[in-house]
């Protein structure tokens, strides 16, 4: 038998929103296996994607939280929201002309909202704070 | 309590509040941006690692200890610097809030 399971959306975000507590709470590996859950459940959303990159992001791995910010936007390229990310992890790894890049695309995706003013705080952090090269 | 005093205070991992306190209050307040640095540093780590070291080393060793420089010239550097301190801690406050606004935003874009 081909079992499917097809949660409802608020179900999702209930569960996302779990692991950006646990995330921001400092319990990583618990917001990792929620965001690892959500993205069986949810295999074409790039947001848990993007979720597991912030924990690999929190714990200083940048090159890893890279790679699921990369995969993310492989399921959405238009996610302003793993555009800024990604941008911030750029920044992080001293690769200032990239950071740039996507930071100005996470802008241009969503001029005004939130991902794109993400972006923007990203722009005016890079700015004044040395992140060396 | 001296500056030579403060700045062993401030690199003593032991330090206590009265140190600090004490060392704050010295004519160069060199040593109380060491501590401050290390200490805003640690906390910035916790949000985003790198980024608070990047702020903390921009506290602690923004201070200029050129003894060719006047005391006016010295405190108006003290000043430049406290003000880009205060330019730093703006824009990675207001990071910090548009990352939560971001995630916020997309989960509730979650189809």
């Amino acid at each position: 038998m081909n079992w499917t399971i097809d949660p409802p959306a608020e179900e999702l975000e209930v569960l996302l929103e779990a692991g950006i507590l646990y995330r921001d709470a400092g319990g990583l590996d618990h917001a990792r296996d929620i965001f690892l859950g959500v993205r069986s459940l949810a295999p074409s959303s790039e947001i848990p994607e993007v979720g597991l990159g912030t924990v690999a992001f929190q714990r200083g791995n940048f090159a890893e939280a890279k790679k699921h910010y990369l995969r993310a936007l492989q399921r959405n390229p238009d996610s302003a929201w793993a555009h800024a990310h990604l941008g911030e992890a750029e920044l992080f790894l001293r690769n200032k002309p990239e950071a740039r890049v996507h930071l100005m695309t996470a802008q241009r995706l969503d001029p005004g909202g939130p991902f794109g003013h993400m972006a923007q705080d990203l722009m005016t952090l890079v700015d004044v704070v040395e992140f060396g090269s | 309590m001296s500056v030579t005093n403060a700045l062993t205070a401030a690199y003593t991992p032991n330090y206590s509040i009265d140190q600090i306190m004490q060392t704050a209050q010295a004519p160069k307040a060199a040593g109380f941006r060491r501590v401050l640095g290390g200490i805003v540093g640690g906390v910035g780590n916790i949000f985003a690692p790198g980024l608070g070291s990047a702020i903390g080393s921009m506290i602690s060793g923004g201070i200029n200890t050129n003894p060719g420089l006047g005391e006016a010239a010295q405190y108006l550097e003290l000043q430049r610097n406290m003000q880009n301190e205060s330019r730093a801690f703006e824009a990675a406050s207001a990071v910090l809030k548009s990352r939560h606004d971001a995630s916020m935003s997309a989960i509730r874009n979650m189809k």
